[in-house]
């Protein structure tokens, strides 16, 4: 299970209406190891260094639920497959942000390994969201 | 706990692997034998088979599993002692899967946030 690493300004945009998680688009970067996130220093698209998409899908998120019970709120998103259709540039880290908001501002990361993949064509990586946890709950 | 439905993906991926690498289909099995905590690897091509046998405390410490299969090849292939050491990375308990035609499916199990002051509201 890959761990879920909190962007730290998350939270602050949170309570300062940066994010819609029920409606905005949440949008998946990735970048390679060497130029994986920080928690507290990187906090909008622009800080990290992306890879080139070509040749990959898109990396739009569906959001499922985003619903509060008993005073816990989850998030719930449907799991994307990104499939290459001729070689994608090595990658490490995935990236989740908010497409939506001004700053397109990070929410969180996941890293797949300590070394760089490279995909090529046809080959696939499928980001498994915990369909019953969520991507993240906050209580 | 590693299962059989895991091992056996992973062995069609080997096999799939070898297909690949020499035009021809060989047999490859990844059978866990519980009773002994091991998992026996038999690789068959022609009329002899040759069996390794990964226990299950060292396949544990083996998280990337790429990097084993890559092993598992070059074993078969080349009938060089398996290595089970390799630098430890987070991929996910989910193997990378080959299919037919040598493409490789990776799977990123992402673990949920928690976020917030949990049990103190």
């Amino acid at each position: 299970m890959a761990t879920f690493n909190k962007i730290n300004g998350f939270v602050e945009d949170l309570a300062e209406k940066v994010h819609n998680l029920g409606s905005d688009t949440l949008t998946i970067a990735l970048t390679t190891k060497a130029n994986a996130p920080t928690a507290g220093t990187t906090a909008t698209l622009a800080s990290i260094t992306q890879i080139s998409y070509t040749n990959l899908s898109s990396r739009v998120v569906t959001t499922s639920t985003s619903a509060q019970t008993s005073g816990t709120y989850k998030l719930v998103c449907a799991d994307l497959t990104l499939t290459a259709s001729g070689t994608v540039a090595a990658f490490a880290e995935v990236v989740l942000y908010n497409d939506t908001s001004t700053n397109k501002s990070l929410i969180c990361w996941w890293e797949y390994s300590t070394t760089d993949l490279t995909m090529a064509n046809t080959e696939t990586f499928l980001i498994d969201f915990d369909g019953t946890n969520g991507v993240l709950q906050i209580a | 706990m590693i299962s059989q439905a895991i091992l056996d993906d992973f062995a069609k991926g080997i096999a799939a692997t070898i297909h690949a690498r020499i035009n021809k289909r060989v047999g490859y099995s990844a059978k866990l034998d519980k009773r002994s905590n091991r998992v026996v690897f038999t690789y068959k091509a022609n009329e002899l088979a040759a069996h390794c046998t990964i226990p299950m405390d060292e396949l544990a410490k083996a998280n990337s599993w790429q990097a084993l299969g890559d092993s598992m090849v070059a074993k078969a292939l080349n009938h060089l002692d398996p290595v089970v050491t390799f630098a430890p990375t987070n991929e996910p308990e989910v193997p990378v899967f080959i299919d037919q035609k040598g493409a490789r499916h990776f799977t990123l199990k992402a673990d949920m946030g928690r976020l917030g002051l949990f049990g103190k509201g």
